[in-house]
């Protein structure tokens, strides 16, 4: 199975939600292996650092660049592997990632309720769209904070709601992903009991999305 | 009196002495800038750039000896002696200008892609399955030029969510303005 972390807006929390997903994932038994994309390599560079402080991560991260992208056919291999694989894109669009996004089985797409960050999830769902991409989206809201009251929030959910009215492949995550300092530090090496509280919620609804059985 | 005009030329020496001075040991030599060199000046400091419309270029009555009149005679009634060899090259050069423009013209669209996106955009908006233009349907790989295609059409058609997210009022929230004592 392949899970792809994405949305063309950088900044909205994919890596981190990424590293959180696949320790989760592994702290209940799952193996995984996890592809670093963004050039940036911040979650390739976590994973050396927790190795090079002695510490075990819980998976092994590889980093990619555009070359080293899997083609088609090992997407689809991948596709149909009983192993999972996680990728994390960057906060961009490229045609490099156009077979990911096309080929994944999940897209999770994490956004905030900020102008460019709607304005953003609303092109790439947009793209996913006219390219006819195969892969389910899971819109998971990021960084939320319950304290506040977002400007046009509510009829960017009624776009969300229409659109998986419309189309089975569109689903939007109930519970959000809350704002957390403790998630600034997360490692590839384990879930503290603050970090999982912060995500535990919204990750449970996805693994109900993707069947994925899990013993919380 | 003898005193006045010894005074006056020791002053007059004295000045243009000074002036030598400076001008061979103090004086710093102004640099040329290179760039401005090969510029060619054709008008007066005074000139101003104007803005011609076409129409006023249409309006412009050149002298007599501009004026061929290649058909007719200058009543219009007469035929004038043909240079036929002389008007089927013009006829030739223009034809071979006016292709070369639309060739150009065609290539330009051709190059930025907005022919083919506009094709994709009828497609999308007369209902078509756009989905049959994404080479993924046959397992291969997008091309970049094909990326960037779907990437104006969604860039387009988004415009329209986008504007319907961000303009129900109901959903803004107004902030009273705060005055500030300086």
């Amino acid at each position: 199975m392949v899970i792809t972390f994405a949305n063309q807006k950088g900044g909205t929390g994919k890596t981190t939600i990424a590293i959180a997903f696949a320790n989760y994932l592994s702290v209940n038994g799952i193996g995984l292996k996890v592809f670093d994309c963004d050039f940036q390599e911040s979650i390739h560079e976590k994973y050396t650092f927790d190795i090079s402080s002695g510490k075990t991560p819980l998976y092994d991260v590889i980093y990619l660049d555009h070359d080293s992208i899997p083609d088609v056919d090992n997407l689809i291999e991948m596709s149909d592997s009983e192993e999972l694989f996680v990728f994390d894109l960057p906060g961009s669009l490229d045609v490099n990632y156009v077979n990911l996004l096309h080929y994944s089985d999940y897209l999770i797409i994490p956004f905030e309720y900020s102008d460019v960050s709607m304005k953003s999830t609303i092109r790439f769902n947009e793209f996913l769209k006219v390219i006819s991409a195969e892969s389910q989206r899971i819109f998971i809201r990021s960084k939320f904070d319950k304290g506040f009251s977002y400007p046009n929030k509510e009829s960017f959910d009624s776009y969300l709601k229409e659109e998986a009215k419309y189309n089975r492949q569109v689903s939007i995550i109930e519970h959000p992903i809350y704002k957390r300092n403790v998630l600034q530090t997360i490692d590839t090496c384990s879930l503290t009991y603050r970090q999982k509280e912060a995500v535990i919620d919204a990750f449970k609804q996805v693994l109900e999305l993707i069947k994925t059985p899990i013993v919380s | 009196m003898k005193t006045f005009f010894t005074l006056v030329i020791v002053t007059y020496i004295a000045y243009y002495a000074i002036n030598i001075i400076y001008d061979l040991f103090i004086k710093k030599e102004s640099k040329v800038n290179d760039a401005g060199l090969d510029e060619i000046v054709i008008a007066e400091e005074n000139y101003a750039a104007q803005n011609i419309s076409i129409d006023e270029v249409e309006r412009v009555s050149p002298p007599d000896s501009f004026m061929i009149n290649e058909m007719y005679s200058e009543n219009g009634d007469e035929h004038v002696d043909l240079d036929l060899d002389f008007l089927e090259k013009k006829y030739e050069e223009e034809e071979l200008l006016d292709n070369a423009f639309s060739e150009n013209s065609a290539n330009e669209i051709e190059e930025d892609g907005s022919d083919s996106t506009s094709k994709l955009r009828d497609q999308f908006e007369d209902g078509e399955d756009i989905s049959i233009n994404s080479p993924m349907k046959n397992n291969k790989n997008m091309s970049k030029e094909q990326f960037e295609d779907f990437l104006k059409l969604a860039k387009d058609i988004s415009n329209d969510d986008i504007e319907r997210v961000f303009s129900i009022d109901s959903n803004k929230r107004y902030y009273p303005a705060v005055a500030v004592n300086i």
